[in-house]
C-alpha cells in the first residue's frame, strides 16, 4: 500500500512499457480491414473454415476457364455467338446472376463470422473499449465482405474478358460489357454484404442464419422469375421491373442492364426503358444496400451494451 | 492529479437515473470500486470509455475529456469486463494480439507485448490452445492480458474474481496489485468482497444508486478502532479471570474467543491491564490492537 512508484523503475520487475508512436484509428481501421478480409477466406482461421471459401472461390472460376478454352480454340467468337452457344451467358453481368447459388452460399457462409461471432461470445465489448467507433468498426468488415465477394466475381470475370479482347474479338463491346458488369458485381456485392450481415445479427447461431439467409435469396429469386415469366408472356413489362425489386441479384440485374444498356441475363426479364425505370432500379438498390446497413448498425450497437 | 475525476456526473435513462451527481475522483494506483449491483458500476464505464455521453456534469480521464478525446482515451485504457468475451475457437496468443493491434499498436510491437504480457498473467503454456477449452482461472488470465496488452496507463477491471476458488483468487489479486504497484499501471477494480479490496486498494471509492457514498483512503476506513485484544497464558479460565478482574477496575470488557476484548479510552488504560496480568500470575502473550474490517465499515455506513 505504498505509493505508487514511478513508471520508470519498472525494469527491474521485467515489465516493458510501449515507447513506441501508437498508430492512428485509420491505421488501425486498415489492420482490421486486412484482418476481416483474410478470415473471409478462412485464413488465420481453423483449417476446415478454408474449405467453403476456396471450393466456392474455384468453382466461380469454372465457366471462365470453360469459356476462354472456347475462345482460344475458336479464336473469334463474338458475344452474339457465345450467347447462342451458352445462352445465359450473353453478357458479363450474366456470370454473377446465373452463379447465385454460389455466391449466396459463399456470402452466406462468411458474413455470421465477421459480424455474428464477436456478438456470440461478447467480444464486441472488447473492440468497443478501443479507439475504432462502433460504425466504423462495422462498416469496415462490411467492406472487407464486399471487397471477397466482388473479388470471387471479378476474378473469372477479368480472365474471360483478358482471353476475350486477346482474340479477335470486338474490343469496344467487350470492354463496355466488361466494365457494366464491374459496377454492377460491385453493386451486388455491396447488397449482398449488408444483407447477409444484418440477418447475421439476428441469430447469433451461424448455420441457423446461414440457412436462413440462403433460402430467403433462394426462394425470392424463385418468385421473381416465375412473376417475370408470367409478365413476359402477358407483356406487361412493368410488373415484371417492380418484381425484379424484390431480389437483390434481379434488382441488380435491371440496374446494369438499364443504365448501361446491357442484355438481360435472362429472356424472361425486358430491359427498362427510360429515366424513370433507371431512377427506380438505383432508387431499389440503393435502398438493398442503405437499409440492411443501417439495421446491421443499430443491430451490433444494441447487442453489446457492456 | 487523479486518473479520473467526475464533477456533479448524472446519466438519465428514459426511465432511470444512472448516476446522480456523481462527483468522484480516483488516484493513481489501485482504487476499489464497490457498489452492488445497479449501482452504477457500468454506467460510469461506459462513460468513461467515451461511448455515453452525460446528461450533465463532467468527466476527465487521464486529463481528457471523453466526451471529445474518447478514442484517445480508448487508447490508454485497458477494460476487462465481468461476463465472459473470449471467442472459443481462437488461442490466447492470437487474440491478445489481434487486441494489441486493435489498441493502436505496430505489428512488431504488439507481438512482442503479446507474449511479455502472457508470461507475466501466467498463461506461458497454454497460449496456443483454443480458449474454449481454458478453466475459469485462464480465462480470466487471458481477459486481463488483453486488457494490459496495449500498456494502459489506467485499466478498469470488473470483478476479476469471479467465479475462481480461492487458490485461483489468491494469484489474481497479487496480480492485480503487481499491476497497480509495479507496473505502474493505475487500476480501477470492482469487487464485491471487501476483504479482497482491503487487501490491494489504496483507496475505495463506495457507489450507490449513482451516488458516491465514501470515498477514502483504504488506510481511512480500516484505521485502529480503539480496542484491543488480549491474549494470555495460563491454567483454563484464566481469560475470565482477567476479564472480571478488568472489570472490577470499571473499563469496559468483553470476551472474544479465548481472548479478551478491553476498549481503550485513556492509554494508562493499557499499563492497567498489563499490571492486571502480572497480579493474577498470568503469563501475557500479547496485546493487540483491533482494526476495523472495510466489512465493518460498510455496514455502519449502511445503518446509519
Amino acid at each position: 500500500m505504498t505509493a505508487t512508484p514511478a513508471r520508470g523503475v519498472i525494469h527491474d520487475l521485467g515489465y516493458r512499457p510501449f515507447t513506441g508512436r501508437r498508430r492512428t484509428p485509420a491505421q488501425t481501421a486498415v489492420s482490421l480491414y486486412g484482418t476481416a478480409l483474410r478470415h473471409c477466406f478462412g485464413l488465420g482461421r481453423a483449417g476446415k473454415s478454408k474449405v467453403l471459401p476456396w471450393l466456392i472461390s474455384a468453382l466461380m472460376l469454372v465457366p471462365a476457364l470453360v469459356l476462354a478454352g472456347i475462345i482460344i480454340q475458336l479464336k473469334k467468337m463474338s458475344l452474339q455467338s457465345q450467347a447462342d452457344l451458352f445462352g445465359p451467358l450473353s453478357t458479363y453481368f450474366g456470370y454473377p446472376y446465373w452463379t447465385q447459388l454460389l455466391l449466396t452460399i459463399f456470402v452466406a457462409g462468411q458474413a455470421p463470422v465477421l459480424f455474428a461471432r464477436d456478438l456470440r461470445y461478447r467480444t464486441i465489448v472488447l473492440y468497443y473499449a478501443r479507439p475504432l467507433s462502433r460504425t466504423t468498426l462495422v462498416l469496415v468488415r462490411l467492406a472487407a465482405l464486399t471487397t471477397a465477394v466482388f473479388a470471387i466475381i471479378a476474378v473469372p470475370l477479368t480472365i474471360w474478358y483478358a482471353v476475350a479482347i486477346s482474340s479477335d474479338l470486338p474490343r469496344g463491346q467487350h470492354t463496355k460489357a466488361y466494365l457494366a458488369a464491374l459496377v454492377g458485381s460491385l453493386v451486388l456485392a455491396l447488397t449482398l454484404s449488408a444483407l447477409t450481415g444484418m440477418v447475421s445479427t439476428f441469430t447469433t447461431r451461424t448455420g441457423l442464419s446461414a440457412t436462413g439467409v440462403i433460402i430467403v435469396l433462394m426462394i425470392s429469386s424463385g418468385v421473381v422469375t416465375s412473376i417475370q415469366g408470367i409478365a413476359h408472356d402477358q407483356g406487361r413489362d412493368a410488373v415484371g421491373h417492380v418484381a425484379a425489386a424484390a431480389n437483390p441479384f434481379s434488382a441488380v440485374a435491371g440496374l446494369v442492364s438499364g443504365l448501361f444498356h446491357q442484355p438481360l441475363p435472362s429472356d424472361e426479364m425486358t430491359r427498362p426503358v427510360g429515366v424513370g425505370w433507371n431512377l427506380f432500379f438505383v432508387a431499389v438498390c440503393l435502398a438493398w444496400v442503405v437499409v440492411p446497413t443501417l439495421i446491421l448498425l443499430a443491430r451490433t450497437r444494441k447487442a453489446a451494451s457492456l | 492529479m487523479g486518473v479520473v475525476g467526475t464533477r456533479d456526473l448524472t446519466v438519465e435513462y428514459p426511465r432511470v437515473r444512472a448516476l446522480d451527481s456523481l462527483t468522484v475522483d480516483i488516484p493513481e494506483g489501485v482504487t476499489g470500486v464497490v457498489g452492488v449491483n445497479g449501482a452504477g458500476k457500468s454506467t460510469l464505464i461506459k462513460v468513461l470509455l467515451g461511448l455515453l455521453r452525460p446528461t450533465s456534469g463532467s468527466v476527465e480521464v487521464l486529463g481528457m475529456n471523453p466526451a471529445t478525446d474518447g478514442p484517445r482515451i480508448r487508447e490508454l485504457v485497458g477494460y476487462m469486463p465481468e461476463h465472459d468475451c473470449l471467442p472459443a475457437d481462437v488461442n490466447a496468443a492470437e487474440f491478445v494480439m489481434h487486441m494489441a493491434v486493435m489498441s493502436g499498436l505496430p505489428h512488431a510491437a504488439a507481438r512482442e507485448r503479446t507474449s511479455d504480457v502472457l508470461r507475466h498473467v501466467g498463461l506461458a503454456e497454454e497460449r496456443h490452445r483454443p480458449m474454449g477449452g481454458y478453466s475459469t482461472g485462464m480465462r480470466q488470465r487471458a481477459k486481463l492480458a488483453q486488457a494490459i496488452v496495449h500498456d494502459p496507463r489506467l485499466v478498469l477491471l470488473d470483478e476479476p474474481t469471479n467465479g475462481l476458488d480461492p487458490r485461483a483468487r489468491d494469484e489474481m489479486l497479487e496480480l492485480v496489485d503487481t499491476i497497480g504497484h509495479s507496473f505502474g499501471i493505475s487500476v480501477a477494480v470492482t469487487s464485491h468482497l471487501l476483504g479482497e479490496l482491503e487487501r490491494i486498494a489504496d483507496h475505495v471509492v463506495v457507489i450507490d444508486s449513482g451516488r458516491l457514498l465514501r470515498a477514502s483512503a483504504t488506510s481511512d476506513l480500516t484505521d485502529v478502532t480503539g480496542d484491543v485484544l488480549v491474549e494470555v497464558l495460563g491454567p483454563a479460565g484464566a481469560d475470565q479471570r482477567l476479564g472480571q478482574a478488568l472489570l472490577d477496575q470499571g473499563m469496559t470488557v468483553w470476551p472474544q474467543g479465548d481472548k479478551v476484548a478491553v476498549r481503550v479510552t485513556d492509554p494508562s488504560q493499557l499499563d492497567a491491564i498489563r499490571d492486571a496480568v502480572v497480579d493474577l500470575d498470568l503469563g501475557l502473550v500479547r496485546i493487540q490492537e483491533v482494526r476495523h474490517t472495510l466489512e465493518e465499515v460498510f455496514t455502519q455506513e449502511a445503518v446509519r
